[in-house]
């Protein structure tokens, strides 16, 4: 009996309701709906930063250096480097919302295959993919970020590989969990009765039966994740420069914070509040589920 | 019970030689890499050659790991302490003892010169951070727990949700602009030294702050999903049915129930608080076990990095398993 506190634990709480109309009761919950509004403000802002009328965010305004504050060409003020921050903070918001889904569907794309197989093969398959998972749970999950991507290098990619490392393994425990309790069903039987192929069984039959608490971890992870993008790009270990990250603006704001400090704050609040839209919405999704 | 306590030993004995392995096969793949390393970037490309020749840096990982693990055990001599090689690489201990880390490139000592420090400081760190870490998180989920779906529940939970959605650099920026530039009652980093200025205590009340609200928060909910969850259960109803007073419903028969989940994660908080740890006493600059490791990853130090992560390991994997025999201590139902 080991409880893994990577995990987001509501989604093992709610593990086994299968919750077919999730989404659409989602209007009812209004912290699911806070969330959700948050969450798409920065989509929509993300999506429209090409079209809209800002300052491209990596040209430096040497003459907006000596007062760094909001004006009215900037409204946001410049960064240490006479950049808009306004324009910034919304390319960033690109930056985290193409890296974070990418990374958590890669992740779940191989914790879901682990947990389906070790869920339904079990025997030594289970052993194998177990005992692998429990020795990458065992790191810290910082100290397993921080030496993979000091190793291999910062890049959008290897942020990936380093997600999808990490996070795998706690998706896939919750996946192999979710499949034992399914394999008794009359629905799986009545596949193995028409000569269903282990595959079919698998991908048709037992995973869309698990989306429920699946879809609430999903968006656990979608806030985890960005908090990780964050906090790499503050350790230095981010998206390399000039491109605008949230994390990496911070990280060089900082040593002038008592001076400038809205350089550090905007893209701190932008961060927090992108985080606490995922939050607020798995919050709400798994209020939901409880509900049933 | 005893063997039970043996077996999950040997469990995490042999989690820790694996994950051991992988961190020496991340760290040291490219075997050329350690050579240059540990010279330096300014070594000739000859000096390179000769110290990767003179470490048999070409023999498969599996004999290099073998190796490295006879050098921490103190079976074997640490080979880049050889005088033969002149890399002026002393420890006084000796190149051949138990826990014989290597040579740090980085801080240019014996990794054990700069380990323990730092290690001290951060135990420091995080058992402050969990002297607030448990009562908050206890008073804020029993509170929220007790009547589930009522005001205080919702104005509670949603604060330990606002609580875990801001990563520790940003509370920390956001600390750091509160309460040192606007207010200037706290300084902005603790290199725990008193000639700065600022008393000891005044250097940490900022990094306890971040670890604490950061953790509190997840907890919180953890204790409050508990609490609920026994709140609901017929013996409780029977309780506040006999008549006895709210307080002693709580107090007496919820309570008790109600820890066992919690115990268990708090306990694992050890494995987040290491996490928190690296950013928080970046954010600080704080002399730490955290910053080290970070340091270390970035320049490439690469005994250091090795040594580093295994002592994270074991502390992670001593924890989850107190955790497991607590919980199997606390709760008779998981002994079967």
């Amino acid at each position: 009996m080991s409880v893994a506190t990577n995990e987001p634990i509501s989604a093992i709480e709610s593990a086994g309701k299968p919750a077919p109309n999730l989404l659409r009761r989602l209007p009812t919950s209004r912290v699911a709906m806070v969330g959700l509004a948050l969450v798409l403000f920065w989509v929509i802002l993300a999506l429209l930063a090409p079209v809209l009328p800002l300052q491209p965010p990596n040209a430096q305004d040497y003459l907006a250096m000596a007062h760094t504050g909001s004006s009215a060409k900037h409204w946001l003020g410049v960064d240490p480097l006479g950049r808009d921050l306004l324009s910034r903070v919304v390319w960033g918001a690109r930056t985290v919302l193409a890296v974070a889904p990418v990374a958590v569907l890669a992740a779940y794309t191989v914790g879901a295959a682990m947990g389906l197989l070790a869920g339904y093969y079990r025997g030594w398959v289970d052993v194998a993919i177990s005992r692998a998972s429990d020795v990458i749970l065992s790191f810290p999950v910082i100290v397993l970020y921080v030496i993979i991507i000091a190793n291999i290098g910062p890049s959008a990619l290897n942020i990936v590989v380093a997600v999808v490392l990490a996070s795998a393994p706690g998706i896939s425990r919750i996946v192999r969990g979710l499949v034992m309790s399914l394999t008794h069903q009359e629905f799986v039987a009545a596949a193995y009765l028409r000569q269903e192929s282990d595959v079919f069984v698998m991908l048709v039959e037992l995973l869309p039966n698990c989306r429920g608490p699946l879809i609430t971890d999903f968006c656990l992870r979608l806030g985890y994740t960005t908090i990780t993008i964050g906090t790499l790009g503050f350790l230095g270990l981010g998206l390399p420069p000039p491109n605008p990250d949230w994390g990496g603006m911070v990280k060089q704001a900082t040593s002038m914070i008592t001076v400038f400090p809205h350089m550090a704050l905007y893209p701190t609040a932008a961060l927090v509040s992108l985080i606490l839209g995922f939050n607020l919405l798995a919050d709400g999704l798994t209020e939901l589920s409880q509900a049933d | 019970m005893i063997r039970y306590i043996l077996r999950r030993a040997l469990e995490m004995l042999a989690t820790l030689i694996v994950a051991s392995f992988l961190v020496f096969v991340v760290c040291e793949f490219s075997p050329g890499n350690v050579a240059r390393k540990t010279l330096g970037a300014f070594a000739l490309q000859e000096q390179v050659d000769l110290l990767y020749k003179k470490l048999h840096l070409n023999d498969p990982l599996m004999v290099r790991y073998v190796r490295w693990v006879g050098v921490l055990t103190g079976l074997e001599a640490d080979p880049l302490q050889d005088p033969a090689l002149g890399l002026d690489f002393k420890d006084p201990r000796g190149a051949r003892y138990f826990g014989n880390f290597g040579y740090s490139t980085l801080y240019k000592a014996p990794v054990n010169d700069v380990l323990w420090d730092r290690l001290g400081n951060t135990a420091l760190l995080a058992g402050l951070a969990f002297a607030v870490i448990i009562p908050l998180s206890l008073v804020l989920g029993v509170l929220a727990g007790m009547r589930a779906g009522s005001v205080l529940d919702r104005s509670l939970s949603t604060l330990s949700i606002v609580m875990t959605s801001i990563p520790e650099f940003a509370l920390g920026v956001l600390l750091v602009a509160v309460f040192v530039v606007a207010l200037g009652w706290l300084p902005g980093t603790s290199p725990l030294d008193p000639t700065s200025g600022w008393s000891l205590v005044s250097q940490l009340v900022l990094p306890v702050a971040v670890l604490a609200i950061y953790d509190s928060g997840y907890v919180a909910r953890m204790v409050r999903t508990s609490m609920a969850e026994v709140m609901a259960k017929p013996y409780v109803r029977t309780a506040v049915l006999k008549g006895l007073p709210h307080r002693q419903v709580i107090l007496r028969h919820a309570l008790r129930n109600a820890m066992i989940a919690p115990f268990t994660v708090i306990l694992l908080q050890i494995n987040w608080l290491i996490g928190g740890v690296v950013v928080t006493e970046l954010v600080f600059a704080y002399p730490g076990f955290g910053r080290m490791l970070l340091e270390a990853s970035l320049f490439g130090d690469v005994s250091l990095i090795e040594a580093a992560t295994l002592i994270a390991l074991f502390v992670a994997t001593a924890t989850q398993l107190l955790s497991d025999i607590g919980y199997r201590v606390l709760d008779p139902q998981a002994r079967r």
